[in-house]
């Protein structure tokens, strides 16, 4: 069984809704499941029916739930980078210029980074206590983002340590010759290259993530039975090839809530579909989740093993 | 005989060269000259051994720091946290880059001139 279970999806097409049905139905399983959170506009507390905050609240036995606090996360995310620059740039704090720093919190692009340290940190600091971890992601543009991050990182460390091997290689050999020239007395040796080190650390960090995503979770995609939402499952699938995460099922939501035509495109086909019917009195409570048949689901997941494991 | 005669033709050879005599002083002068002027001629041939290579690696250097930091001047970078952990280990590699700006007008200029090109 894999420990991790990711929903995505285009907005409003019920991630939330058949995450939380998922995760209670493994915790009335016997699981110990803890579901995360992990859109800017929470209402896992709603469907719920518990207040949540960032940390672990009791929903019943064996199920716990959180929603990530996404600004506490990019202040976070911030502040450690803001701190490491004026750490490097620590005498303009003298002419109190460091201050010029803080416009680093307007920067593009740090959402993302702030769901995989939020991602991280379950995983490192929570998962333990836990059988599976279920996360209920934002729509798909950020999900995808921080789904693909770990993947680009590793490609420019990758590269960026080759050139940094070669310059090794390089100082190695002018050290041999010339052991007056001023560069023997950079490092050489891979083993005392700080650059070299922190390459390695930051490459493990996401080896781990990608590893995360990618052997180590259930990735499904909720879609409703119209080409719209099919369109954006085929694009998603896309990406996720792409960046090496295996789709693991389909989750076909809201089947019956109109009688337009639609077809799942074949390139869809072979990924395991699961079917939800439309709940024409909505969600009132969490009791109205156990309508929500996910036993197949629940079967799916049960049985599907870590990469690399069968 | 035999033994007077050698003892009196060593003695004034041994005056001049022997330990603490007058020529010995010189030839160490001497010897220790013929020394520092291979010792010189020794480092000159590294230092033409390694311009090449000394002149590469800078270019390396050069080329890891504009990569990783290049979205400064508007250049493709990487995800910045990775920037950003990097940047204060890269002091050698930025002073390195700047004092290739000073010639980016003619690097083949440079080139030519370590290769002895006229």
């Amino acid at each position: 069984m894999l420990s991790n279970a990711f929903f995505l999806g285009k907005g409003g097409v019920g991630k939330t809704t058949l995450s939380a049905a998922f995760a209670l139905d493994l915790a009335r399983s016997g699981k110990r499941v803890l579901i995360a959170s992990l859109d800017p506009a929470h209402n896992l507390g709603d469907v719920y029916g518990v207040a949540l905050g960032d940390r672990p609240t009791g929903v019943e036995r064996g199920l716990d739930a959180l929603e990530v606090d996404l600004g506490a996360w990019v202040d976070r995310y911030l502040e450690e980078s803001r701190s490491e620059l004026k750490a490097t740039y620590a005498y303009a704090g003298t002419l109190n210029l460091d201050r010029f720093f803080d416009i680093m919190k307007y920067s593009p692009g740090t959402e993302e980074y702030a769901v995989l340290w939020a991602i991280e940190h379950i995983h490192c600091e929570l998962s333990a206590e836990y059988d599976v971890v279920v996360f209920d992601t934002p729509p798909t543009a950020l999900s995808l983002r921080f789904l693909a991050m770990p993947a680009i990182s590793r490609l420019w460390i990758a590269e960026l340590s080759k050139l940094r091997e070669r310059i090794l290689e390089k100082r190695q050999s002018i050290t041999r010759i010339n052991p007056a020239s001023p560069v023997a007395s950079s490092c050489v040796d891979k083993a005392d290259d700080k650059v070299y080190g922190r390459l390695g650390a930051i490459r493990e960090r996401l080896a781990g993530l990608q590893g995360l995503f990618g052997k180590e979770s259930y990735v499904a995609v909720v879609i409703n039975p119209d080409q719209l939402s099919v369109s954006e499952a085929l694009r998603i699938k896309e990406e996720l090839d792409r960046i090496e995460v295996p789709l693991s099922g389909l989750c076909v939501n809201k089947r019956g809530v109109s009688a337009a035509e639609w077809s799942l495109d074949s390139r869809l086909s072979e990924t395991p579909a699961f079917d939800f019917d439309f709940l024409p009195g909505g969600l009132r409570d969490r009791e109205d989740l156990r309508t929500i048949d996910c036993g197949s689901l629940v079967a799916d997941f049960m049985a599907t093993a870590p990469e690399g494991t069968l | 005989m035999d033994s007077f005669g050698k003892g009196f033709a060593a003695k004034p050879f041994l005056f001049l060269c022997g330990p603490g005599g007058p020529r010995e002083k010189d030839m160490g002068g001497f010897t220790d000259g013929i020394r520092a002027a291979l010792g010189v001629i020794r480092q000159v041939n590294r230092e033409r051994a390694t311009e090449m290579i000394e002149f590469e690696l800078k270019e390396l250097e050069n080329i890891f720091t504009l990569l990783v930091i290049g979205g400064f001047v508007g250049m493709p970078a990487p995800p910045t946290p990775i920037a950003i952990e990097l940047l204060p280990l890269l002091e050698r590699e930025l002073s390195i880059m700047l004092s290739r700006s000073d010639f980016a007008q003619d690097p083949l200029g440079a080139l030519m001139g370590i290769l002895q090109v006229d």
